[in-house]
């Protein structure tokens, strides 16, 4: 098992490499002039080319990226911002801990109401009720994020007065200005979890086990909640690794609505303003965070599913006895 | 059947539930203006414990994106700005310069030479004193960093003894050396270089109040020091620190906005979006204030050769008749705006009154007609260069209707404001560039947009005019700023179409009531300068 | 002859997953209301009652009434002809940026699990970085790189689209390629592209099928994100997206402004997902009843 993760790990790094040269190589493609930007329009333009020169951004492509690469992957240092010299490193560490806590605040209202609602329709199979929970898990997809944010702000601040509209606040009861922006966020993994669940459920559900469990007495209850969700366990939970990628990027636009200065109001407003060392920065903290999310996917698997542990462990056994086969 | 008649019934359901919830919260918004004032009621009434925490929060659109002192212009006129840098000079509500870490200033050669002496007593957060060669570092400084225009105007500075010093200009225009005062700020030196962020996240200046927390693009909060080094008597009145706490909440969702107001996270907010206006107007609970406003939007035609208007003086003559200017004033500011009877508003110094009652383009789509048949202009289409922020995008869209009801075909070219940014000087990348240019003085307006030889294309639409560069520079003398001289490059602008500015916006300040606004105090740009206001509870 | 007997099988096949289909009133529900939608979008030109960029001073904000069933907007154009003509760019946005999505994600996927080793190994890990990158900052990286405009907003959100759909293709295709028919196939030295084509292909399409419907939809609410960004479809486009983010600052002013442009969008999306949901249960063997 530790094997398995280390191994991951080290895999981790030709991913964060990817992504950190695959942005570069986007934001150089970008057009408008980062120096014009940093300098303003009344910049002369002997100006402009001391800027060029001190950024470097007359030097060959090459020697541009391979220059980037060893400043981050060797030295650790993402540089700092073109246009206020701040430090990128440590605005993430200050930013992404706020991005992290609404996506998974996020995650948890998906799956907090997702399943349920997979579990509700695929039980009353075909029934009006089936109907119902799955309708009401695609409205929720169907509204634009940022729509649906403006009208639970009206509802839950304005009229209701029960929640904070925007801001970001400090220690316990700072988590009362995650709830409105993780619902908003939450709509359209959601409705994916309710969907997997309903579906596994039902693979489920028709198997042996579950009938000679009922066979056996079993209240109808603990058939549900004990054999057959816990078997179904398995495809929710890939789905969660796939949602939280997809929050992660929703965050963006929530968080401009809600004025939560994380990740994604940060690389907006770097992409706006091409400070490029932001974009590549926030790109692979991103990056970075996905793959570990990932990583603990898989690790549920495992946890969940015994098999797949197993496999895990002697997985170059079986690949062996396949290939025999 | 029965099934699938149940089905199409739960469905029904659903819709019915969410139409609910959405009619639920627009119902409500719907009639805002006749039941708003109870519902406010409630809201300050609940809020109120929340409200004494003792700190002015105020709402406003934008926020520093670190707290270094080299600046670009961005954020120039923030009304947080005076509260977190102090400057040799500070502009006031009369549109004068008044001396504040400077104690005064004089010239003898007609603007060139400037003497300046500044406080001897002046220390920030720190302890550090600040004495000449601080502020000559700090030129300096700003110079080698070019993020302002106006420190490329400096020829050198010099210390000439331990509170004062010699500035030198390489140039006498009008107000480039007041803005100068305004934008040197007094920074120790020693603190700065000891930062290891150049002040990016904390910052040691030495204004009247200190940062406690400052986030990007979200909030900014001050305190009162009590070790502030100037005697409130000797202080210009707009930047009296009278609030003791104050906190900028940066909320850029217009909507989002008015609801901080409402639910009482906010209790003012700066340069409301119009378009939110309506709820507070007539409430008691509000105090709705309006100044006018100091930018005003213009739309640029290109100068460059291969510009369909560049060489149709008709043309661009007939465009600026057919845009309605009241249309655009009810249609994107809700009417909360005033036309504009030159490029600039009369809040720059300089401007005629005169020029009011004067014939500015004024709507007349017959004229525009009559003169398009007269310019020979054969369906070209003309290319509006703006930015994607939601007025520019509604104001393009508003210009291409007028003009296409003349029968100019018009596309429209929306960008990204770093894209804008690096194409907006180029004149062969558009016909029309829409724009807001702010200044003090109108020779700062003209320097940088009609000035042939300011950039290396030419003028900021890569025009070469050099009949209008010698009007401009007749102007730009202290002993050449006078109204006839004015007068004429007011009338060569307009009467060649260079430009022409279409509408001023108001600036909206919405106050809760229960903030207790006693005493207001204006900045200079007309409108409340709130660490500087009384209020009852701050 | 095995060609038409598999010919036949197809047929059947087609006709089980219409007749399936038509059971699920829900599913159908969605059609219709899609049908309907794509009908009055190529007719719209011809039956929107106003010019839909046409502004009308005098009835900025009016509310919905005889003349106008939806009211008018900011600048008095009528918001019911805005919507009608909008549903060619939004509905053409989806459809478009998911079927350039899908064959390329198709290209990718098929390549990756027919060849297996090493090229598989290459393309995947290409995948792993990009699918690495949240899909909104990917988008709106690439649409700061392209510039706004319909087109570019098209590639931009196919870009996004094609990683997902070439990881669905290879894991069916790793699937089917263990079969005994592709075996067969290779040992009558049918060429690779056939085999990929002809035979893989239409065994594997099915929940290519259901994930491009609900991409479609996916893709129109992330093409209004975009709008609210800056990004995306640009005025006077009477994109949908484009609308509710231009008009969100009026939501408490006149909320019809925002509420039917995000109608609009809803029963777009919700349609689209019924008809997937439809397809995935028609095309699911494991739920033949």
């Amino acid at each position: 098992m530790l094997k398995y993760v280390g191994k991951r790990l080290i895999w981790m790094i030709p991913i964060v490499l990817g992504v950190a040269i695959l942005v570069f190589v986007m934001m150089t493609f970008c057009p408008g002039r980062p120096e014009q930007i940093i300098l303003g329009a009344t910049a002369t333009e002997a100006e402009l080319a001391a800027k060029r020169l001190e950024l470097g951004l007359d030097d060959p492509f090459l020697i541009r990226l391979g220059r980037y690469m060893s400043d981050v992957f060797i030295h650790f240092d993402l540089g700092k911002s073109w246009l206020t010299n701040v430090d990128i490193m440590s605005s993430i560490w200050e930013r992404l801990p706020r991005t992290l806590m609404l996506t998974v605040a996020t995650l948890l209202i998906s799956v907090g109401v997702g399943v349920p609602l997979g579990v509700i329709a695929a039980i009353k199979q075909n029934k009006w009720q089936d109907s119902l929970c799955m309708v009401l898990a695609l409205v929720g997809v169907a509204v634009p994020n940022f729509w649906l944010a403006l009208l639970l702000v009206l509802q839950f601040s304005v009229k209701l007065e029960w929640l904070p509209a925007l801001g970001i606040g400090t220690g316990l009861a700072g988590i009362k200005y995650y709830i409105l922006p993780a619902i908003s966020g939450s709509t359209g993994g959601l409705a994916n979890c309710a969907r997997q669940t309903r579906s596994a459920m039902l693979d489920v559900i028709r198997a042996d086990y579950i009938t000679t469990a009922r066979s056996k007495g079993v209240p109808e209850r603990d058939v549900i909640i004990k054999h057959a969700l816990k078997n179904s366990l398995i495809p929710i939970i890939t789905v969660m690794g796939t949602m939280f990628g997809q929050f992660l990027g929703g965050a963006m636009i929530i968080e401009t609505i809600f004025s939560i200065p994380g990740m994604g109001t940060y690389i907006i407003g770097a992409v706006n303003s091409r400070d490029y060392p932001i974009v590549q920065g926030g790109s692979i903290f991103l990056a970075i965070t996905f793959s570990f999310c990932m990583l603990i996917v898989d690790l549920l698997y495992a946890m969940v599913d015994p098999r797949i542990k197993a496999q895990y462990a002697s997985q170059k056994k079986r690949r062996k006895v396949k290939v025999n086969a | 059947m029965k099934k699938s008649f149940k089905q199409i019934l739960a469905l029904g359901l659903a819709v019915v539930m969410t139409a609910s919830m959405l009619t639920g919260c627009s119902g409500k918004s719907g009639n805002s203006g006749s039941t708003d004032s109870s519902s406010t009621t409630d809201t300050s009434g609940s809020d109120s414990t929340a409200k004494n925490d003792g700190v002015l929060d105020i709402g406003y659109t934008s926020m520093l994106e670190s707290l270094t002192p080299f600046r670009g212009n961005t954020l120039r006129n923030a009304p947080f700005i005076t509260q977190v840098f102090e400057s040799l000079a500070v502009v006031n509500e009369n549109r004068e310069m008044e001396p504040w870490v400077a104690k005064s200033w004089e010239t003898n050669d007609d603007g060139f030479t400037y003497n300046v002496e500044i406080w001897d007593k002046v220390t920030d957060s720190e302890g550090n004193k600040i004495t000449a060669a601080d502020i000559v570092w700090f030129i300096q400084e700003s110079m080698t960093r070019a993020l302002k225009p106006v420190f490329s105007k400096v020829e050198s500075v010099e210390q000439t003894g331990d509170y004062t010093l010699t500035v030198k200009m390489k140039s006498n225009i009008v107000g480039t050396f007041e803005s100068l005062l305004r934008d040197t700020f007094a920074i120790s030196k020693t603190a700065f270089e000891a930062s290891t962020d150049e002040f990016g996240a904390t910052l040691v200046s030495t204004s009247a109040y200190k940062v406690t927390e400052y986030t990007t693009n979200s909030i900014l909060a001050l305190e009162k020091r009590d070790d502030y080094w100037q005697d409130e008597a000797n202080l210009p009145k707009c930047v009296v620190p009278a609030v003791k706490k104050l906190s900028y909440h940066c909320i850029t969702e217009s909507s989002q906005m008015a609801i901080a107001l409402e639910t009482g996270i906010v209790d003012m907010v700066i340069a409301l979006d119009a378009s939110s206006v309506a709820q507070f107007v007539d409430n008691n609970d509000y105090t709705v204030e309006l100044a006018e406003g100091s930018q005003g939007w213009q739309m640029f035609f290109s100068g460059a050769d291969n510009s369909e208007v560049a060489n149709n003086l008709k043309l661009r003559q007939a465009i600026c008749y057919s845009i309605d200017e009241n249309g655009l004033i009810a249609g994107l500011l809700q009417g909360y705006g005033t036309p504009m009877y030159d490029v600039c508003p009369p809040m720059f110094n300089g401007f005629n009154e005169k020029w009011v009652n004067e014939e500015y383009y004024n709507y007349n789509v017959e004229k525009a007609k009559q003169l398009i048949a007269e310019s020979g202009y054969n369906g070209e289409t003309i290319s509006i260069l703006t930015t994607s922020t939601t007025l520019t995008q509604r104001l393009a869209e508003m210009l291409q209707s007028y003009m296409m009801a003349i029968g100019v075909k018009v596309e429209l070219n929306v960008v990204d404001m770093a894209l804008y940014t690096s194409i907006r000087l180029d004149g062969t990348q558009y016909d029309i560039v829409l724009n807001s240019i702010g200044g003090t003085y109108l020779p700062d307006h003209w320097s940088i947009r009609y000035d042939p030889a300011a950039y290396k294309t030419g003028d900021a639409t890569s025009r070469h005019d050099n009949t209008l560069g010698e009007l401009l520079y007749k102007t730009w003398t202290p002993s050449g700023f006078t109204e006839a001289n004015i007068d004429e490059v007011h009338n060569y602008i307009k009467d060649n179409a260079i430009a022409y500015g279409m509408f001023n916006p108001q600036t909206i300040v919405v106050i809760r009531k229960d903030a207790g606004l006693e005493e207001e105090v204006l900045e200079y740009q007309g409108y409340i300068a709130p660490a500087s206001s009384k209020f009852t509870n701050y | 002859m095995p060609k038409t007997i598999e010919k036949a099988k197809k047929q059947s096949e087609f006709v089980r997953i219409i007749k399936q289909m038509s059971k699920n009133k829900m599913a159908m529900l969605g059609l219709a209301i899609l049908s309907a939608e794509i009908i009055l979008a190529i007719l719209s030109p011809y039956i929107i009652p106003y010019d839909y960029s046409h502004m009308d001073m005098v009835n900025t904000f009016a509310k919905p009434s005889f003349q106008h069933p939806f009211g008018c907007d900011d600048m008095g154009r009528d918001i019911f002809s805005r919507i009608l003509y909008g549903a060619r760019y939004s509905i053409s946005i989806g459809i478009i940026a998911v079927g350039i999505g899908t064959f390329f994600g198709c290209t990718i996927g098929a390549t990756a699990g027919y060849f297996g080793g090493q090229v598989d190994n290459v393309i995947m890990r290409f995948l792993d970085v990009i699918q690495a990158i949240p899909g909104m900052l990917l988008m709106i990286v690439i649409s700061a790189v392209l510039g706004p405009g319909y087109f570019n907003t098209i590639i931009a959100l196919s870009i996004g689209s094609i990683s997902g759909m070439a990881r669905l293709l290879r894991a069916q295709m790793l699937k089917e390629r263990e079969n005994e028919y592709i075996e067969a196939a290779q040992s009558i030295n049918c060429s690779k592209f056939r085999i990929i084509v002809s035979h893989l292909l239409p065994n594997c399409i099915s929940p290519m099928i259901v994930s491009a419907t609900m991409g479609v939809a996916q893709t129109i609410t992330v093409a209004a994100g975009l709008s609210f960004i800056g990004l995306g479809v640009q005025p006077p486009t009477p994109e949908w997206g484009a609308m509710l983010s231009a008009a969100r600052q009026f939501i408490r002013q006149a909320p019809h402004l925002v509420y039917f442009p995000g109608l609009a969008i809803a029963v777009t999306v919700l349609a689209l997902n019924l008809l997937g949901d439809g397809l995935r249960d028609a095309l699911d063997p494991k739920l033949k009843n």
